[in-house]
């Protein structure tokens, strides 16, 4: 299991157009992932679930993988997060 | 072949398609996902279904379930279905920036909720001037459990009354 932290940048938080690419990019991995902000933890794979979080700009959230290739898995949300999610 | 066609009608029976009747969330002008003005939606990405674009101000669920999200900007809702189903209901395009102005919530996130039941209300007027659309989709976002989906409404229909499309679930996996 790996997890890392990662500070959301696009301008408008984790609404329908970058959870979309979120759970797409997540749903091309085979491990689980989750995405945790708070006490509350849902599954990166679930655009329902991710949208639940509510994540504004600037909120800090946890990105954790578990399974097989956990590691490209972690790297590759976390960097599609860090890269303004397709806003700049 | 008879024969054959005897034993394809029994194994169907075995496993009888369950169909989900998605109800219009607005009255007004049913189109295509295809047709939504933001590629997110037309391309499926969010979920696959079919929108509305309003005219009427009050949003009700199109599905009986568990109503998971409600947005505190109010201009999306998402329900679970009994089946597992994950319904959004997104109000509009690029609707989150206005956050919160012109929609008013009236059901609580992780209610019960039945289909037709009011859940947000908007004020039209207002919206029609400072949204770039109000065309709504509505869409099931766990595509995996998509069998089957139909385009029902052809021409205008009634909030919580007509159907705006019908989908086909699939039973969940194990695992997933």
């Amino acid at each position: 299991m790996v997890e890392q932290t990662v500070t959301l940048k696009n301008r408008s938080g984790l609404h329908a157009r970058p959870a979309a690419l979120l759970v797409q990019e997540a749903g091309k991995h085979p491990c689980n992932l989750w995405i945790r902000k708070g006490d509350k933890e849902v599954d990166a794979k679930s655009i329902l679930g991710v949208m639940s979080l509510a994540v504004g700009s600037g909120e800090t959230i946890t990105v954790r993988a578990d399974g097989q290739g956990e590691e490209a898995a972690l790297k590759a949300v976390v960097d599609l997060i860090e890269s303004g999610l397709g806003e700049a | 072949m008879f024969w054959n066609r005897r034993k394809t009608q029994v194994n169907e029976r075995a496993a009888e398609p369950v169909w989900l009747e998605v109800l219009a969330p607005f009255s007004g002008r049913p189109l295509p996902l295809a047709e939504v003005p933001d590629p997110v939606f037309a391309q499926k990405m969010v979920g696959d279904g079919a929108a509305v674009d309003p005219d009427s101000d009050t949003l009700v669920a199109p599905v009986a379930g568990t109503l998971t999200n409600l947005f505190p900007t109010g201009h999306a809702a998402g329900i679970t279905t009994d089946d597992g189903l994950e319904i959004l209901i997104h109000i509009g395009m690029d609707t989150v920036a206005l956050k919160g102005e012109g929609f008013t919530p009236i059901a609580r996130q992780g209610e019960r909720v039945e289909a037709g039941q009011p859940l947000i209300r908007i004020d039209l007027a207002h919206l029609r001037g400072v949204a770039k659309s109000l065309v709504t989709p509505v869409v099931v976002t766990n595509q995996g459990r998509i069998a089957a989906l139909e385009l029902v409404a052809k021409g205008p229909v009634t909030s919580g009354r007509d159907v705006l499309f019908r989908v086909q679930v699939r039973p969940e996996e194990n695992g997933v």
